[in-house]
């Protein structure tokens, strides 16, 4: 096997020629100047102005706040493709035929429940009413959340014809859904804007700061108060403000949890399969309480451990829930309680990588895979590349042997140049969990051979070896690599974008930032929202 | 694989029964009235095939993987199998990814290593831009990806592609497809009658009216760069409202029985294996109707997810399919090859069953099979990842547009995108060649 050695080293770039480094010299207290402010990060190139369909987990946000009681949510839409891990991609998010297919179930659902008996007793539409007026009046009180503002006089007549149609021959009632429908189905419910300033070109309008500023930390359309100071948002000191309100707002937790979920790809942790045989019964129960383990862990990082990454990676407690019991074993210091805070035995786990949910999610159907752990920490931990295969080469992978170990099968790679050329990049890296197996459970022994978990890292900046997930963790704590590639991660995700490149002047400075601020998360997200950069917008066709 | 909740014997009969009473219905002729243009499916396995017993003589006999279809000798006549496609170009990941998003795309794959993607439109959407269209739904992309594998890689999912990096999620709920294309009954409002269609047709037009305008007044606002995404929503939109209409009202042509398809029943779990060969069914039968009732023209179709790691229990291998014997699929172990013949001539069984139902309903002087081009391809060539001789078979002429079938073509080795530029060739769009080669021209002896 031939594999050719092609690695993209990220490398270490210097701060030169980065303005944003220092406090702007130059606010823009209550609205931009007419004069277009230059791009803070000259070599960078500003972002463009877009049009960013709503993911599917957008429009549930967005329809819980619509109506909190019943929710009609995406549950049963076609699962949409997630680049680079997130489903956020302004580029891939369309409306084809299939989706407004879905769109289209989804807004006569939400008519549907926005119009039952009760909901109408509570509208602006008691049942004496006047139709026309009032459907209108019903379509104001709904618009602010639906679309983000109030209606037109444009829509507001346009809306009347809807609801005449919709109520011809049938109800008020079905007036009103029909109405609805076309509120739903509408691209101002559907989409965001992020565009240019009419007046002040070079910066986006005020409204779609907001919304940038909400969406990216909430996932949802801004609240009264960020309306409310909507147009105060080019002052970098509001829009921080703001950006700490809002982080601590339980949507702006929701979203964090999301975000960290997403980057290390187990927001499917709930669904995943396992084929043990008789020894494990990987049940419904057990991947449930792994994933709910996760959630309940980086909300208590979010809440009490200032949202610290290193807190991520480092922490030596888990919280375990009954279902859990088999999987931990002896891991845990104290007996397993409700999903309650347990120290972990820290000679076997320590933080997050050594969670049997992320365990679990990184792990083929009945065995592990160094390949697999290794490729996923140089990707999207370390943000480093690895090249293809040659065309041509026959793949043959080592296959299961009884009388050997995982890392005594892959060693066929290091023996090989070929191989070893590409595969040195992933397996060293992934032989370091093997004391878990593909459901997370802790073991010393495969096949009746001891395990040898030491792992190693090479062209990073943290080389060297590691023994286990913890000793992985506190390798990645150190390395700057790791902490640009985290901040590469989250302006992707802030941005929809998966060219955002690690090697820029924003991404450094915000690095410097993140690591300066003890690795918190919720710094790094409001000093983001705080640079210029982050109102400026590209000349586009 | 033993898993608790799979799909008794018993159950199944009776769960396929539902479906199987609509087909005597197809076999009366409707036809005359609809217009012979070719209808597309593009069907894609994956983990490539074992050459040594794929392959038919010129004679079309000696192929063990396809004596599903070359020993029924009505499809055998309408058969033609192409060899010596390769794929040079290569891509971002392994063999898997860049041919399933290569193979009906022409393109080479981009992004990192662990995520790559389509970098340009599969040649179903190029057609849908080309094309004008009397079915009320151009194109569909749907498929069975019930896997235990992991969900995350989506890219694995689709090979339908509007742009680069822009993929057509693969739609994989059977009871979803029944519910849009089929309920309430196509032809018919509801019990009630045709003032009630004339309702709400007008009703969903004015829905569909409001939101035509929201794009109208939305689209000069956009930098020209993000506009085609609103002209995407704008086709959407008239799409569905072609839809809308077209399945409330009866229309001439169209044949009684389609107006009598219900959902199948029982419910499945769309996401267990053990259900995929009933799902594979369901399926196959789904888009046999709706190309049948004219209300898709071109398909899509993935049977399984790239790099699909099925164990088959339901042929008793119960082995995972890609790790364990695709990729150890050299030829010198007997077991293995065994294994994969099987699985071979099941997938080969799926398309046979496909072909047979579209040949069930007369057309024209012939079947809605003569009126239509399955053609199966695979994303590599043989489980290990080698790209010389990607097995394609093509079922069916397209309304007469490829003469010369029941054959073998072998006419050397010949890069995968002549393969995609005959096809949009015999779909009525001329072409020099397909994505990373405008020039390849079309496959060398498919006439």
């Amino acid at each position: 096997m031939l594999f050719r050695r092609v690695i993209r080293v990220v490398l270490l770039l210097p701060l030169v020629g980065c303005t944003d480094a220092h406090p702007d010299p130059v606010s823009l207290p209550t609205a931009p100047t007419t004069v277009t402010p230059s791009y803070p990060c000259p070599e960078d190139k500003p972002p463009v102005g877009r049009l960013r369909r709503l993911s599917d987990t957008e429009v549930d946000r967005v329809m819980r706040t619509i109506s909190p009681e019943q929710t009609p949510s995406t549950g049963a839409f076609t699962p949409e493709p997630r680049v680079g891990g997130f489903d956020n991609n302004a580029n891939a998010l369309l409306v084809s035929d299939g989706k407004l297919e879905d769109y289209l179930t989804l807004a006569r659902q939400a008519a549907e429940t926005l119009t039952t008996p009760a909901q109408l007793a509570r509208s602006p539409c008691p049942p004496d009413s006047q139709p026309g007026p009032c459907a209108i009046r019903f379509a104001e009180a709904l618009s602010p959340r639906i679309f983000g503002r109030s209606l037109t006089d444009d829509e507001r007549q346009r809306l009347q014809t809807v609801f005449r149609v919709g109520a011809e021959s049938s109800t008020f009632r079905s007036g009103l859904a029909t109405m609805l429908q076309a509120m739903f189905l509408s691209p101002y419910f559907l989409y965001r804007t992020e565009l240019a300033s009419e007046d002040h070109p070079g910066v986006f309008n005020a409204t779609d700061i907001a919304s940038r500023l909400s969406f990216m930390l909430t996932g949802q359309r801004p609240d009264a108060e960020l309306s409310t100071h909507a147009s105060e948002l080019f002052d970098p000191a509001i829009r921080q403000a703001e950006a700490l309100r809002l982080l601590r707002t339980e949507a702006g937790k929701t979203q964090l949890r999301y975000f960290v979920r997403s980057w290390l790809r187990l927001t499917n942790v709930a669904m995943l399969s396992k084929e043990l045989g008789q020894h494990f019964a990987f049940t419904p129960a057990v991947r449930q309480a792994m994933s709910r383990e996760i959630d309940v862990f980086i909300d208590h990082v979010i809440t009490h451990k200032e949202s610290r990454l290193d807190e991520i990676f480092l922490a030596d407690y888990g919280f375990p829930g009954p279902a859990l019991g088999e999987t931990y074993g002896d891991d845990l210091m104290k007996p397993i309680g409700a999903f309650e805070q347990t120290p972990f035995n820290v000679e076997r786990r320590r933080g997050i990588l050594s969670y049997p949910g992320f365990l679990a999610a990184h792990a083929p159907i009945d065995l592990t895979s160094p390949v697999m752990r290794g490729a996923f920490v140089r990707g999207e931990l370390f943000c480093q590349d690895i090249s293809p295969p040659p065309l041509g080469l026959e793949i043959v992978p080592p296959a299961p042997d009884p009388t050997q170990t995982t890392r005594q099968r892959f060693s066929i790679h290091a023996a090989s140049p070929g191989c070893a050329s590409c595969h040195r990049y992933m397996d060293p890296i992934g032989f370091g969990f093997e004391n878990f197996d593909a459901v997370g459970r802790y073991r010393t022994e495969e096949n009746g051979l001891p395990i040898d978990a030491t792992g190693e890292l090479f062209e990073t900046d943290v080389d060297g070896t590691f023994v286990g997930p913890g000793g992985l963790g506190q390798k990645l704590v150190q390395s700057r690599m790791f902490a640009r590639c985290f901040v590469t991660q989250y302006v992707r995700f802030a941005e929809g974008s998966a060219d955002v490149v690690g090697e820029s002047c924003r991404i450094e400075h915000l690095t410097d930032v993140f690591i300066e601020s003890g690795f918190r998360i919720d710094t790094l997200a409001a000093t983001y929202a705080s640079k210029d950069a982050f109102t400026h917008v590209g000349i586009t066709p | 694989m033993k898993r608790s909740t799979s799909i008794s014997r018993r159950r199944l009969l009776s769960s396929i029964a539902p479906v199987a009473t609509l087909f005597p219905y197809l076999r009366r002729s409707f036809a005359d009235e609809i217009p012979p243009t070719p209808r597309l499916i593009l069907l894609m396995q994956s983990n490539g095939t074992t050459q040594s017993n794929f392959w038919p003589t010129p004679e079309f006999t000696g192929s063990s993987v396809l004596a599903p279809i070359l020993d029924d000798a009505k499809l055998r006549r309408k058969t033609t199998v192409i060899k010596g496609l390769f794929n040079g170009d290569g891509g971002a990941g392994n063999g898997h990814d860049f041919g399933f998003a290569g193979l009906w795309s022409g393109y080479k794959t981009v992004g990192p290593f662990h995520d790559p993607w389509g970098n340009g439109p599969s040649i179903d959407q190029l057609l849908k831009q080309k094309l004008s269209f009397h079915e009320p739904n151009p194109t569909l992309n749907c498929g069975v990806l019930a896997s235990a594998t992991a969900p995350f890689k989506n890219h694995r999912t689709s090979f339908s592609y509007l742009g680069p990096r822009r993929q057509i999620p693969t739609e994989t709920n059977i009871y979803k497809l029944y519910t849009t294309y089929f309920s309430p009954p196509i032809g018919q409002a509801g019990p009630d009658s045709a003032a009630s269609a004339e309702l709400r047709i007008r009703q969903n037009r004015s829905v569909l009216d409001y939101v035509r305008e929201d794009l109208r007044q939305l689209k000069p606002r956009l930098p020209a760069s993000e506009r085609p995404k609103l002209e995407i929503h704008e086709t959407a939109v008239r799409d569905l409202e072609k839809r809308l209409s077209e399945t409330l009202l009866p229309r001439s042509g169209r044949p009684d029985w389609c107006a009598r398809i219900v959902t199948p029943k029982p419910r499945l779990d769309l996401r267990l294996e053990d259900n995929v060969p009933l799902l594979m069914q369901w399926m196959f039968d789904f888009v046999a109707q709706v190309i049948s009732c004219g209300l898709v023209r071109i398909v899509t179709f993935p049977m399984g997810n790239c790099g699909e790691k099925w164990y088959f229990s339901w042929l008793g291998i119960n082995q995972n399919s890609h790790d364990t014997l695709a990729h150890a699929d050299s030829g010198d172990n007997a077991d293995v090859t065994a294994k994969l013949l099987k699985i071979n001539i099941w997938y080969a069984q799926q398309v046979a069953a496909l072909a047979r139902r579209l040949d069930e309903v007369p057309e024209g002087n012939g079947t809605v099979l003569d009126n239509t081009l399955i053609a199966w391809g695979n994303e590599i060539a043989t489980g290990p990842h080698t790209m010389d001789d990607i097995p394609v078979v093509l079922v069916g002429n397209g309304a007469g547009r490829i003469r010369n079938t029941g054959r073998l073509i072998n006419e050397g080795r010949q890069p995968y995108q002549r393969l995609g530029t005959s096809v949009l060739r015999l779909m009525g769009v001329p072409a020099d060649g397909l994505g990373e080669s405008p020039d390849c021209g079309p496959l060398v002896g498919l006439d």
